[in-house]
């Protein structure tokens, strides 16, 4: 990616973003997603978890959730991408989310659950 | 009359800060957030909240001595309450939150969210612990993550996550 936006100026980067945020973007629906997570994995996605302060993933990453503005779309994303980034962030090698958002979410997973929610969140 | 006397005041005060920036610089980047034991010996315990959690999730403050509070959102309008205490009160983005109290007694205290501020609300639940002041000033007592950023004393906030799964637990029964 880098060589294709390393002569973008500031107005351009802006224009592209403004571009792509405009795309439809796919509304995750387990009853289209067709890949069965199971009801614990169905839980964290729709309740979340009180117990370990789990928010649910819906409350940011499902469309129109109302959720942080710099929270990215999933739906549609590979599930070895997704579930990669997620390990990024559970061990801190991946720490550009703002006030730790996603580190403090993804270090609550355990790797099955993050197989499973990138397996569930790539679907459509 | 009576207010004035014991200093009961309005539990904020009116000051702007710009959300969109609130993570680049000034007071509440995320080196800056916890407890703080600043220049002039006032305690202060800077926290985000954001959705959807309190940052840091749990501050350590010492017992019997005035703490003021700040607090400040990134994005939404949230509530903090800290239980069994005088500590309540909205944070609403643009403005500082602005609570003094003394935290009496030592051991956990619940901090949740109490302004309902999207899907992952009910999940906001922070920790506010309260040790004895001789213990904060000495800063030895494990878990404690330390950084520099401002000037003054180091920001103290508990690392561990445990506690909180047996305080949400045990307040769940």
């Amino acid at each position: 990616m880098s060589p294709l936006v390393k002569d973008l100026d500031d107005k351009q980067m802006a224009d592209l973003a403004a571009y792509y945020g405009r795309l439809f973007r796919g509304a995750i629906d387990p009853e289209q997603s067709g890949r069965y997570v199971g009801i614990d994995i169905q839980n964290v996605i729709t309740n979340g978890d009180v117990a370990r302060a789990l928010p649910p993933c819906s409350a940011c990453h499902q469309v129109r959730a109302g959720g942080p503005i710099e929270i990215p779309t999933l739906t549609g994303q590979y599930a070895q991408y997704i579930e990669a980034q997620r390990k990024a962030f559970a061990d801190g090698a991946r720490h550009n989310d703002i006030y730790h958002r996603m580190r403090s979410v993804a270090a609550k997973l355990t790797p099955n659950e993050i197989r499973l929610l990138a397996i569930y969140h790539s679907g459509q | 009359l009576a207010a004035l006397a014991l200093h009961r005041n309005p539990p904020s005060n009116l000051e702007r800060i710009d959300p969109a920036t609130l993570h680049l610089s000034g007071e509440f980047t995320e080196p800056n957030l916890g407890t703080r034991i600043e220049q002039n010996g006032q305690v202060t315990t800077r926290i985000v909240a954001t959705q959807f959690a309190f940052v840091p999730p749990c501050v350590v403050v010492p017992a019997d001595r005035e703490v003021t509070l700040r607090l400040a959102s990134p994005d939404v309008i949230h509530g903090i309450l800290v239980s069994g205490t005088n500590v309540n009160t909205m944070v609403v983005p643009g403005f500082v939150s602005q609570v003094h109290t003394v935290f009496r007694r030592t051991g956990d205290l619940l901090m949740p969210c109490h302004e309902f501020c999207g899907f992952g609300h009910s999940q906001i639940l922070a920790r506010v612990r309260v040790v004895p002041a001789d213990h904060h000033a000495r800063r030895q007592q494990p878990p404690i993550r330390r950084s520099r950023a401002m000037s003054g004393s180091r920001s103290l906030h508990c690392i561990s996550s445990s506690t909180i799964s047996t305080v949400a637990r045990a307040s769940a029964r």
